[in-house]
């Protein structure tokens, strides 16, 4: 029984590692060479191109190298009056939830492919996920400045609400697949809806899928929805004053939500793994080749997913805060509820 | 004080807000239409930089103009001397005094007078190019293309005689202007 | 005397009879161009360039050498005239190298002026021109370039009417007529550089100047020559504080046009020679003692002085105001015996220079009356047998080594003096006094005339005029009642006070001076050797 345990918990632990570290911060690092490039292209610009190791500059990648040489060179400053203990530990506090929920995110056909298939899966998502609202509000609290302080106010307000309607959202789709299990949920959209449609969660759910998509940008705290740390008034929100590496930290978790929300749209609403009009029967997901497949299949999507959010980012106006507010409790809210009761009377009357 | 009164049709329009259409208020189809014009630029610009319009500067350089004042140089006589006759006209004509001339005499050659020293400090020079406009002889050109390059000490950005001279070139120009250089012509057929 | 009336341009013009039409033209402001006219020399009209229409002449006539008649009808500006002149500048342009670049004559060239006056085109000539000597040395202090020699011959007329030492000559014929000296001798006259100022071309450059400024960079105020007691009007030429060259300035009472190349060159002397700093036998440290506390210390010495036991040796170099404050300092604070030194005589000529090489001996023999002044002999004499407690010598001095050697015996020395000298060793405090054109003042020349002269380059910050200093000694020694702030002050108690200087005016001293009363006017030397000429 504690060998099975064990070995379950160095399983889990080797997996996390090779997804975790492994993927999802690869990506992000990558993700704030790809944010410039990709803003400098839609806007007519060059972007940074510059940095480079023995003349080669390779489009710019080394500027991760060089970003990251020059936050770890910088002071980590903690300004007077400040709570330094809280000060320190608040990006923690946001960084480590935005880790843990990669945890029971399915990548793969198997149980192999997830670090822990829990049967909560997705609510375990949405609990550890809103926990990082306190990382963001210590920090703009123990930071003793009002421009913080405003940040981390209009942070809390904002994943309350949104927090809502996202769980909303996502009813729908367990419904329909009769499973709050992410991987019963991907499994459930292999099917063929009359022979030709795949039966992915955008198919049977599209209102749920575009609300969902706007409520989770909302959660991330990105344009439209990044009044928190608007410029223009607050500095930079509840993260003004951190610097070094702890900045660093911010932006890391600020792209692992990003990465979190790809995933997510994926799973539910993109079939996950599923490779259209390629069902995994048994026999085909014994083989190491399919389930290959499969993975980069999820990863694909995945990587469209952030590019989504990317080309949003700099299509979009930042909103104002009233009409973020608005937008999530006078429309996006009733239209979930809205959707969950017609999903409801849908299924009760084709059964 | 009041603001005088203006005929109606001068007064500012007041801004009539329209109700959003259904289709508008949804915000998803402009949203899809944004994206349309992001994408496109995006794509656009991977493959060919279609739209981008910048110089990368120390690699790509905008071609100055023909008439650009640069740093100065001394053009040189065939000999290599040079074309300089120290009639210090620049330095008359040299709105900041930039221009330090000291001129010599050798006996030796058909034009005796020639500048023992002629130093420009280009902290001083507001390139406005009133040397060269003054200079008889086109000893003195503002051709060159080159800026004058930052220095650590005042006296580094005094640019003395050799330097102008290693900067300059030999110059066809005949002193004397059109008839002079007839003139000249001759003089060279009868010696 | 009878007079003639004729009409130049419409203006008519009365004048005595025998006047030429160029000077006639001259009496209501027309200036009829020319090269070849000088006032002070003979009329050659070779240049032409003077050539003007005259009605009912058939041709026309040159200026400087056609005298007015009455009713004579002048043309010097008309459309017919210019033609002329352009005509002529074209032939005298012929061979001329235009290399205006490398001439020092440029910006204050006759052949430049008239050129852009009258013609301003192109050459039409499409032949070499004649090649002639350039950059020749003609003398040790004049070049000749023979290229841009139009022949005028004023340089040639000066010798022979001015210097009197016929050393110039035209040789050749034709176009290859040239300016040159005897085979085998130098035009090394005393008076050569006048022909550099009166050449309307470059031809005649002055070694001294050549390549060093160009006239126009060069400022220009009224000074006197002070190398000897003619005391020649002259213009101090300078820039960036540089004394670059003295040119005479016209005062018919003293020089007349002209000037001696020693008086021209002597300012090398000065400003080479200078003395630039205070001195202080006492003073510690390495910091140059200020005028202030120099002075502090010798009006403390003078107070310990008793009445008659200071004397002052004064020079004949120093200005009129100079002299006359010292003599007030002197003779009405502390009793003050004046002794006289000076610079030592030289050579003289019949022209302008004189023997006595001190500018200002006359003024100094008015101003301190020539019994009160005792020569250096007694000097040596007093100094030796105690007499003297504290010396004074101010202005410039050439003395003997038994003075330096007497002088060395007294307790204290101050010198008020502008250049360096071999007694300053036996000297305890030296503050340094402005040269003639580094301050304003006035000499009496030997003829009586009284000339100003003006401040052209500024002294340092130490260097303070002899009348200054004193005003400021009296006032620390107590006595208050010397208190001039400035020359023109000095001038005018001069001027009320003392019987010679009576009813001169600072200002009307311009522009040829005033003179002594008691002194017989004299002109210059030269103009009576002119006289009667044409």
């Amino acid at each position: 029984m504690t060998a099975q345990v064990v070995e379950a918990l160095v399983h889990a632990a080797i997996k996390f590692a090779i997804l975790v570290p492994g993927f999802v911060l690869a990506l992000a690092a990558l993700m704030s060479w790809i944010e410039r490039r990709q803003s400098a292209m839609i806007q007519d610009r060059v972007g940074p191109n510059r940095a480079s190791i023995g003349g080669v500059r390779a489009w710019g990648l080394f500027h991760i190298i060089a970003d990251t040489l020059k936050f770890a060179l910088k002071e980590n400053i903690v300004p007077r009056g400040s709570n330094p203990l809280l000060f320190r530990l608040a990006p923690f506090m946001a960084m480590a939830p935005a880790l843990i929920v990669f945890a029971v995110m399915p990548v793969g056909p198997t149980n192999r492919w997830v670090v822990s298939n829990l049967d909560v899966g997705i609510l375990f998502i949405f609990a550890i996920g809103s926990l990082s609202v306190y990382g963001a509000t210590i920090a703009g609290w123990s930071s003793n400045n009002n421009f913080s302080l405003l940040g981390a106010l209009r942070v809390s307000a904002q994943m309350i609400s949104y927090e809502v309607s996202l769980a909303l959202n996502l009813v729908g789709v367990f419904m329909v697949f009769g499973s709050i299990n992410l991987q019963t949920i991907i499994e459930g959209q292999g099917a063929l809806l009359g022979g030709v449609l795949p039966k992915w969660g955008i198919v049977v759910q599209p209102v749920a899928f575009f609300l969902f998509l706007a409520a989770s940008i909302a959660e991330t705290k990105r344009t439209p929805f990044d009044a928190p740390e608007g410029e223009p008034e607050l500095v930079s929100g509840y993260f003004t004053e951190y610097s070094g590496l702890a900045l660093a930290t911010w932006f890391l978790t600020e792209f692992a939500a990003v990465i979190m929300v790809a995933m997510m749209a994926t799973a539910v609403f993109f079939g996950g793994w599923q490779i259209p009009w390629l069902p995994p029967t048994p026999a085909l997901v014994a083989t190491w080749w399919f389930q290959i497949a499969c993975v980069m299949a999820f990863f694909a999507k995945t990587l469209f997913f952030v590019w989504v959010q990317m080309q949003l980012r700099w299509t979009l106006l930042r909103m104002r805060y009233d009409q973020i507010m608005t937008m999530g409790w006078k429309y996006i809210l009733p239209i979930s509820l809205a959707n969950v009761l017609v999903t409801g009377l849908f299924l009760l009357l084709t059964r | 004080m009041k603001q005088p009164l203006r005929p109606k049709s001068e007064r500012a329009k007041p801004f009539e807000r329209r109700e959003m259409t259904f289709a508008e208020k949804l915000f998803y189809p402009a949203i899809w239409e944004g994206l349309k014009v992001t994408t496109k630029h995006l794509v656009e610009n991977i493959f060919g930089r279609k739209h981008t319009v910048t110089l990368e500067y120390p690699e790509v350089q905008r071609p100055y103009p023909e008439r650009f004042r640069g740093q100065h140089r001394l053009m040189q006589r065939d000999d290599g001397s040079p074309r300089c006759v120290a009639c210090m006209c620049c330095s008359t004509a040299c709105p900041s005094n930039c221009i330090t001339i000291v001129a010599g005499e050798r006996p030796e050659e058909t034009i005796e007078k020639f500048p023992m020293r002629f130093e420009i400090d280009l902290l001083k020079c507001i390139y406005c190019g009133m040397c060269v406009e003054a200079c008889p002889c086109d000893a003195i050109r503002m051709d060159s293309g080159v800026h004058p390059k930052p220095t650590y000490n005042r006296q580094a950005a005094i640019i003395d005689k050799e330097g102008l001279l290693a900067a300059g070139a030999k110059t066809i120009a005949t002193q004397g202007g059109t008839f002079g250089s007839r003139v000249a012509g001759h003089l060279k057929k009868h010696i | 005397m009878s007079t003639v009336t004729c009409t130049i341009d419409g203006v008519s013009v009365t004048v005595e009879k025998g006047t030429t039409i160029l000077e006639a033209a001259r009496t209501v402001g027309i200036e009829v161009p020319h090269f070849c006219y000088h006032p002070a020399l003979s009329i050659a009209a070779n240049c032409r360039m003077c050539l003007v229409h005259v009605e009912k002449a058939r041709n026309p006539l040159p200026a400087c050498h056609a005298t007015v008649a009455d009713g004579m009808v002048v043309d010097t500006a008309s459309e017919k005239t210019k033609h002329l002149q352009e005509a002529v500048l074209e032939f005298i342009l012929v061979n001329h190298p235009v290399d205006c670049p490398v001439c020092d004559q440029a910006g204050e060239c006759r052949l430049q002026d008239y050129y852009r006056d009258y013609s301003a085109r192109p050459s039409r000539l499409d032949v070499p021109k004649v090649g002639k000597p350039k950059a020749k040395p003609l003398g040790p202090n004049v070049i000749l370039d023979a290229e841009r020699c139009i022949l005028c011959t004023r340089c040639v007329r000066f010798t022979e009417e001015i210097s009197k030492d016929f050393q110039l000559q035209t040789i050749g014929r034709g176009n290859h007529t040239e300016i040159d000296t005897f085979p085998g001798t130098e035009f090394d006259s005393a008076y050569s550089l006048n022909t550099v100022d009166i050449c309307p071309v470059g031809a005649l450059t002055s070694r001294d100047f050549r390549f060093k400024k160009r006239v126009w960079l060069l400022s220009r105020h009224e000074t006197v020559c002070a190398g000897c007691a003619r005391g020649c009007a002259s213009f101090v030429d300078h820039a960036d504080n540089t004394v670059y060259r003295y040119v005479p300035r016209y005062n018919p009472y003293v020089n007349d046009h002209w000037m001696c190349d020693a008086g021209r060159l002597r300012f090398h002397e000065l400003q080479d020679h200078r003395l630039r700093s205070v001195m202080n036998r006492d003073a510690k440290g390495d910091a140059e003692p200020s005028v202030g506390e120099t002075l502090e210390r010798i009006a403390e010495a003078l107070r310990l002085t008793e009445n008659g036991r200071l004397g002052i040796l004064l020079s004949p170099s120093l200005s009129n105001e100079d002299i006359y404050a010292l003599r007030r300092f002197g003779k009405e604070a502390m009793g003050a015996r004046f002794y006289v030194g000076g610079r030592a005589p030289g050579d003289a000529d019949e022209i302008l220079v004189m023997a006595d090489k001190n500018a200002n001996r006359l003024g100094l023999e008015t101003l301190v009356s020539k019994a009160a002044l005792k020569s250096l002999d007694a000097l040596a004499k007093d100094l030796g047998s105690g007499a003297i407690d504290v010396l004074l010598i101010a202005g410039e001095h050439e003395l003997s080594d038994a003075v330096i050697e007497a002088i060395d015996k007294a307790a204290h020395v101050v010198a008020l003096t502008n250049l360096d000298a071999p007694w300053l060793r036996a000297v305890d405090r030296v503050l340094p006094t402005p040269q003639t054109f580094e301050y304003d003042g006035t000499y009496v020349s030997a003829t009586g005339r009284v000339q100003r002269f003006e401040r052209g380059v500024q002294p340092g910050p130490s260097v303070k005029p002899a009348w200054e200093l004193v005003c400021k000694l009296a006032k620390l020694y107590g006595y208050a009642d010397l208190d001039f702030a400035s020359v023109r002050s000095i001038f005018k108690e001069i001027s009320l006070g003392e019987a010679a200087f009576r009813g001169m005016n600072w200002k009307a001293l311009r522009p040829f001076g005033a003179q002594l009363a008691g002194v017989a006017e004299t002109m210059s030397p030269t103009i009576h050797a002119r006289a009667g000429k044409h």
